[in-house]
């Protein structure tokens, strides 16, 4: 196990340095456009889903709290602050972009690998690696923290008016009592873990899509694995953001 | 013998190696059409990949070499702008149809064309745009990769005559056709040289 998931951990450091190393062709007008075509597929095609879940979640976090320690409490706020606004949302976005947009990228790489589109775009004077692999990490970079935004203020507004009807308390009350504990750094970090994870997850559905042989059965493959390790980072990331929180507080 | 096929380009010349032998040499500024007769579709691939690797090179395959994932306005929009900083949109569309009529498709064609999927046009249809794209932006030598495969006749000697359109407006420019070893070779009018790479290889 060990031995196959180094050399791939490697394989996805040397596509990430590449596409560091080759972000400045994204001035391109051509590849400014597929990057606003990923930012559409993988962001805003995904908010009518983020809208609901977050509202879903808001809520049932605002009424699990108010069960567990009462709504008028300062740990009720900073357990939203800091479990629903910096954890789960961050979390819950990445992880829909995973199942939406994973699976997605890789196999549809993989379906041009198998009928040698990537010799076809070369032949047009397009450099595959460039014009596929750019637009696709970097449009999950952008869209993922923009999704994780917009879960941010809709769980607010689902865990404030839950409170709200539970409390009898007005909704303005609730959330100016909320907003007395959160912390701006906090809502950058999570906005940045965002931006990170969507690196990670572009980077490793590239990949994938984009290594396999040519083959029927590279393409369910490439999905399947793109989105089980792609699932693996955002936690990793998650992990490693909690402990960076932990750490310098 | 043919494994190790390589190719160079110096002194305005393309040369192609079987190991250390040199099998094909062909002038790049003199135009004119050049056959390469090949024993099978795997030797065809390696002498063309060994070809592609020299810079100025443009490969026009069976299917016209367009990706199928992308409309042909696509296609032939990431063809003829993707270097360029700035794009003129519009000045490359009247460029593209007047090349595409200039192949032969009639006007009525060519004005439904930009929308549809290579993979659903017609193989002919799908060649002829990819012709008509290197008609715009011609390479030193252009390599025609097994154009005839599953063709009939009459349809072969109509790729050869719109083939023919690429020297009228390109006249020092090189084609090279890449063709599997049949019994009977569809006619190329104005041939410079047709080598057979299997008889070389024996000869090495």
């Amino acid at each position: 196990m060990r031995g196959a998931a180094e050399p791939r951990i490697g394989a996805y450091l040397a596509l990430l340095w590449f596409a560091g190393s080759r972000r400045r062709e994204l001035r391109r007008p051509l590849l400014r456009i597929q990057l606003d075509r990923q930012i559409q597929s993988a962001g805003i095609a995904a908010l009518p889903i983020i809208v609901i879940l977050a509202l879903l979640t808001g809520a049932a976090v605002s009424i699990q709290l108010a069960a567990l320690i009462g709504v008028d409490n300062d740990l009720t706020q900073r357990l939203i602050f800091l479990g629903l606004f910096f954890e789960l949302a961050p979390l819950i976005s990445a992880l829909v972009v995973v199942a939406r947009s994973s699976a997605g990228i890789a196999s549809e790489l993989a379906v041009m690998n198998l009928h040698d589109e990537y010799t076809a775009l070369r032949r047009l004077g397009v450099p595959p690696a460039d014009y596929l692999l750019l637009p696709r990490i970097f449009g999950l970079a952008l869209a993922l923290p923009a999704v994780t935004a917009c879960f941010q203020v809709c769980a607010l507004v689902g865990g404030w008016s839950a409170s709200a009807l539970i409390d009898g308390r007005p909704l303005l009350e609730t959330a100016r009592h909320f907003l007395d504990f959160a912390d701006p750094w906090l809502v950058l970090l999570s906005l940045a873990k965002s931006a990170v994870s969507g690196i990670a997850i572009g980077v490793i559905a590239c990949h994938q899509g984009s290594s396999g042989e040519a083959s029927a059965r590279a393409i369910s493959a490439a999905a399947i694995t793109s989105v089980g390790a792609g699932l693996v980072a955002v936690f990793v990331i998650d992990v490693a953001a909690a402990s960076m929180v932990w750490a310098l507080k | 013998m043919t494994d190790a096929l390589s190719a160079s380009i110096g002194d305005r010349r393309l040369v192609l190696r079987v190991g250390e032998q040199a099998c094909l040499e062909l002038p790049l500024d003199e135009g004119g059409r050049h056959r390469l007769v090949v024993e099978d579709i795997a030797t065809a691939r390696r002498a063309v990949a060994a070809i592609e690797t020299c810079s100025g090179i443009g490969v026009l395959g069976a299917s016209g070499s367009l990706p199928g994932a992308m409309t042909v306005a696509e296609s032939l929009a990431l063809a003829l702008r993707y270097g360029q900083e700035e794009v003129d949109a519009e000045d490359d569309e009247r460029e593209m149809e007047e090349a595409l009529r200039f192949c032969g498709l009639p006007a009525g064609r060519i004005a439904g064309l930009g929308g549809e999927q290579p993979m659903s046009l017609p193989r002919a249809e799908r060649w002829t745009i990819g012709l008509a794209r290197w008609l715009l932006r011609p390479p030193d030598l252009l390599v025609i990769d097994r154009p005839f495969a599953g063709l009939t006749r009459r349809e072969a000697e109509h790729l050869v005559a719109t083939q023919a359109i690429y020297h009228r407006r390109h006249p020092f420019r090189a084609a090279l056709y890449v063709d599997l070893d049949s019994h009977e070779l569809v006619e190329l009018p104005d041939c410079r040289g047709v080598t057979h790479l299997a008889e070389v290889s024996c000869h090495c």
